[in-house]
């Protein structure tokens, strides 16, 4: 006897996708949850329409970077010298954002921020 | 191995430095080098279009982090201030406190490319119907699905605890490289079931999660392997260094 394929319709609009399965951006104090929140929609509107293209043709946006700049978070987690400040959690879910839409901007920031400011900042002196 | 021979006021640099990004249009690069006199490792504020003998060359044809460009360095008798050495970076330690920074933060971007991708797969199973059902009703892509979401949330717990060790001053050069070597083994088994949820259009760049998988790859290895990282903390946990 054929098997007969019951039609499963969901009843209810199915759940947009959720990576925030345990509350983690609750940790985070309301101002910077703020500023990652403005981060997230940046990446969402700016960043993901266009981002496929550049990887494909191996190219870098630079026509974003005065927008990124508007952002603020140049030295995240860094005091003083015209740093964002902020915490190191903020400077995570930050670079976390980023990457959720594309790798390679975080760790273009990455570098910018963290290996060549963040050495004048952790080595240099005044 | 790139060098630095003091001589007066000036610093000699010679060597060459592959995959530094954003190198093919930067301005300023900060150059470790060992210092041939006291086999220290020293940093150098080195301007890269106005220095003598200060060379980049593009990496070409990577398939993976393809926004971000990447240069092969070349420094051939390049002569650098002392004061454009920083003088809180004296040995390798100096160097480390760096990189523990910079780990730090991979593996909460490594964590990012896995939400990245399986966000796109969840989305693409609930929409691709087989069978005339999506294939998210399907229990062996519930299972994928769930591993993923596992993996995801196993690493944001482990660096929001990251956080609040670096906020507690007890973060560690073992934790950081923990951290970053479990993020990244888990983004790459994370971004390859999502590719495979995907079916063939996983390999085509245009559903995003192509992108994701191959991005994945660099974030595993820069900043040092995951061998290099568990290198470290074996180190941390045996009280014995395996470091050749
Ligand atoms: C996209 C990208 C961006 C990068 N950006 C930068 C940057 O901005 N600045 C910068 O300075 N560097 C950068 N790097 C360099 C990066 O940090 C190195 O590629 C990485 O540390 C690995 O070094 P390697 O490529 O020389 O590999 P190798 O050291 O040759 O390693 C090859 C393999 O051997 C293994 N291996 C090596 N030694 C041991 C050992 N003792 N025990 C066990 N296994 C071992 C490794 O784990 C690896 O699997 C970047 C690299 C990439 C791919």
């Amino acid at each position: 006897m054929p098997t007969v394929t019951k039609d499963v319709k969901p009843h209810k609009p199915l759940p947009a996708p959720n990576t925030d399965f345990y509350y983690l951006y609750e940790t985070l104090p309301a101002e910077e949850l703020a500023i990652v929140k403005r981060v997230r929609e940046f990446m969402e509107t700016k960043v993901e329409p266009v981002i496929t293209d550049y990887w494909v043709r191996d190219e870098f946006p630079f026509e974003l970077l005065p927008a990124v700049k508007e952002l603020g978070i140049g030295g995240v987690a860094m005091k003083g010298y015209g740093c964002a400040g902020g915490s190191l959690a903020l400077l995570g879910f930050i670079q976390m954002e980023i990457a959720r839409i594309d790798p390679s901007f975080s760790t273009f920031l990455g570098v910018h921020n963290g290996l060549a400011m963040g050495s004048i900042y952790i080595d240099g002196l005044d | 191995m790139t060098t630095a021979k003091r001589d007066g006021d000036t610093w000699i640099l010679n060597g060459e430095k592959r995959w530094i990004g954003n190198a093919p249009w930067c301005d300023v690069s900060i150059i470790w080098a060992r210092d041939v006199a006291d086999n220290q490792v020293k940093g150098f504020i080195v301007e890269n279009k106005t220095t003598p003998g200060f060379s980049v060359d593009k990496i070409e044809n990577k398939v993976a982090l393809k926004v971000v460009q990447n240069g092969h360095i070349t420094l051939k008798d390049v002569r650098v201030p002392e004061e454009n050495r920083l003088q809180g970076g004296n040995s390798f330690r100096d160097t480390a406190r760096v990189l523990k920074m910079t780990r730090y933060a991979v593996a909460w971007m490594s964590t990012g490319c896995a939400m990245g991708a399986y966000e796109a797969a969840l989305k693409y199973s609930q929409e691709r119907l087989q069978f005339g059902k999506p294939i998210a009703s399907f229990q062996l892509i519930q299972d994928l699905l769930a591993r993923m979401i596992e993996n995801i949330t196993a690493s944001q717990c482990l660096i929001v605890r990251q956080a609040q060790l670096h906020a507690e001053g007890k973060l560690s050069d073992a934790h950081a490289a923990l951290s970053k070597a479990f993020c990244t083994s888990k983004c790459r088994e994370t971004v390859a079931w999502a590719r495979e949820i995907l079916g063939g259009n996983g390999i085509v760049a245009d559903y995003k999660v192509a992108r994701f998988f191959n991005d994945c790859e660099a974030l595993y290895t820069y900043e040092g392997t995951f061998q290099m990282q568990n290198l470290i903390v074996g180190k941390a946990i045996t009280g014995l260094s395996a470091f050749l």
